[in-house]
């Protein structure tokens, strides 16, 4: 019974077990050609890769070169059409010719600068210490827009702190306010440094502003 | 001989009297004066517009026009620059927009087109001529002056009369297209001192 259990005792089963194991475990020659099975798709993909990049570095290199040879060959062309043909061409008006160099005429150009300045000329008139009452007087202000102006204009008084104090309505070209109230009512007794923004417009549209000038003046409010 | 002296010495009295009356009635007459204030009346160009030929003999390549202040009032006027970058500046709708640089930074003559297209030194100057008084006769800059808010004072003109002033401006030569490039300026005005 025992012997019957124990088979590692036995060393004919242990022979038995000794040639079967060869049979079992693949040889060296077989393990070669297993491995060489499973590697070869990825090498074809490899190969397959390679080749492509290959080929496409080819084609683009090819491309530049053609592209570039046909440009040479384009001007070496031209070049070569031009000197092969010196013939004098027909033209049939030759009024643009003048005589003497190339120049410009910068008194022409100083005089155009200048008279564009000149056209843009704007005006800025106001008393140099309005005067009110109180604050919900009138004041003599004294703005006027001359009729040599060709703008509109809108004058915004503010003080030194920048607190808007007064805003005018736009005046067209021969236009002025002898007296207004100030749009802003919130000040009180004093004299005030003030500065009179003039914002000049070509047309009665905001988007037509030109620019602005400024006078600095007194206000006094008793 | 008394009775004539008494007649004499009535008379001085009363001459006196009556003198002294008249002095009276002349101290109370007064005299009431009245001044207006005086006006600020000045213009100035609102568009001023600048050329550059690259072309051009080196005298002749930048052009600006004059720039002509007038004082229509009677009264001698300060004439001032608002500063600040708000102020004197290339104008939002400027379509060349180079960097404003002062006139040293740069070796104008030697720029290529990337940086001749990139920077400008663009000053105002006061022309020497009819200024009651110049307080400043070299140029300011636009890069100069664009950090300080305020004022930079000109100089003084007298009542009416006029001065000019132009740009002056270091730039590159070398331009691969036509270039247009606007500038404000913002002029201020009080009564001289």
């Amino acid at each position: 019974m025992n012997e019957l259990q124990d088979d590692s005792l036995d060393p004919r089963i242990e022979q038995e077990e000794s040639d079967l194991k060869p049979r079992m475990e693949p040889k060296k020659e077989e393990r070669y050609l297993l491995g060489h099975r499973s590697r070869k798709p990825f090498l074809f993909l490899l190969s397959f890769l390679v080749g492509f990049m290959v080929l496409a570095t080819a084609i683009f290199v090819g491309d530049r070169f053609m592209a570039n040879s046909s440009k040479d060959t384009t001007a070496q062309d031209v070049a070569a059409t031009e000197v092969n043909n010196p013939e004098i061409r027909d033209y049939a008006d030759s009024e643009s010719v003048q005589e003497g160099e190339l120049m410009t005429d910068d008194n022409d150009e100083q005089e155009r600068l200048n008279a564009l300045a000149e056209e843009s000329r704007v005006y800025c008139i106001i008393s140099s210490a309005p005067y009110f009452a109180d604050s919900n007087s009138k004041g003599s202000l004294s703005i006027s827009n001359p009729k040599e102006s060709n703008y509109y204009s809108q004058v915004v008084i503010k003080t030194d702190e920048g607190k808007e104090m007064y805003v005018s309505p736009l005046l067209a070209p021969d236009e002025s306010i002898e007296s207004d109230y100030l749009t802003n009512k919130d000040f009180e007794p004093g004299s005030y440094h003030c500065y009179a923004y003039f914002n000049y417009y070509s047309s009665e549209e905001s988007s037509s502003y030109l620019g602005s000038m400024c006078a600095e003046i007194n206000i006094m409010i008793d | 001989m008394l009775k004539r002296k008494s007649i004499i010495l009535f008379i001085v009295i009363f001459s006196c009297f009556f003198s002294s009356t008249a002095m009276a009635a002349v101290s109370v007459t007064t005299i009431n004066g009245s001044v207006s204030p005086t006006y600020i009346n000045v213009s100035a160009p609102a568009k001023i517009i600048f050329s550059i030929n690259p072309n051009a003999e080196k005298t002749d390549q930048f052009i600006s026009p004059q720039i002509v202040i007038e004082n229509h009032s009677n009264a001698p006027v300060k004439v001032k620059l608002e500063t600040g970058a708000e102020n004197f500046a290339q104008s939002v709708e400027s379509k060349w927009k180079p960097t404003d640089v002062l006139p040293k930074e740069y070796q104008w003559d030697m720029l290529g087109t990337e940086d001749s297209e990139s920077y400008l030194a663009l000053g105002l100057k006061t022309v020497l001529g009819s200024w009651r008084k110049l307080i400043r006769e070299d140029p300011l800059y636009v890069k100069e002056q664009n950090k300080s808010a305020g004022s930079i004072e000109f100089g003084e003109l007298n009542g009416n009369s006029s001065a000019q002033l132009v740009l002056v401006c270091d730039y590159g030569l070398s331009f691969s297209e036509k270039k247009e490039c606007d500038y404000k300026i913002v002029w201020s005005f009080s009564l001289a001192d």
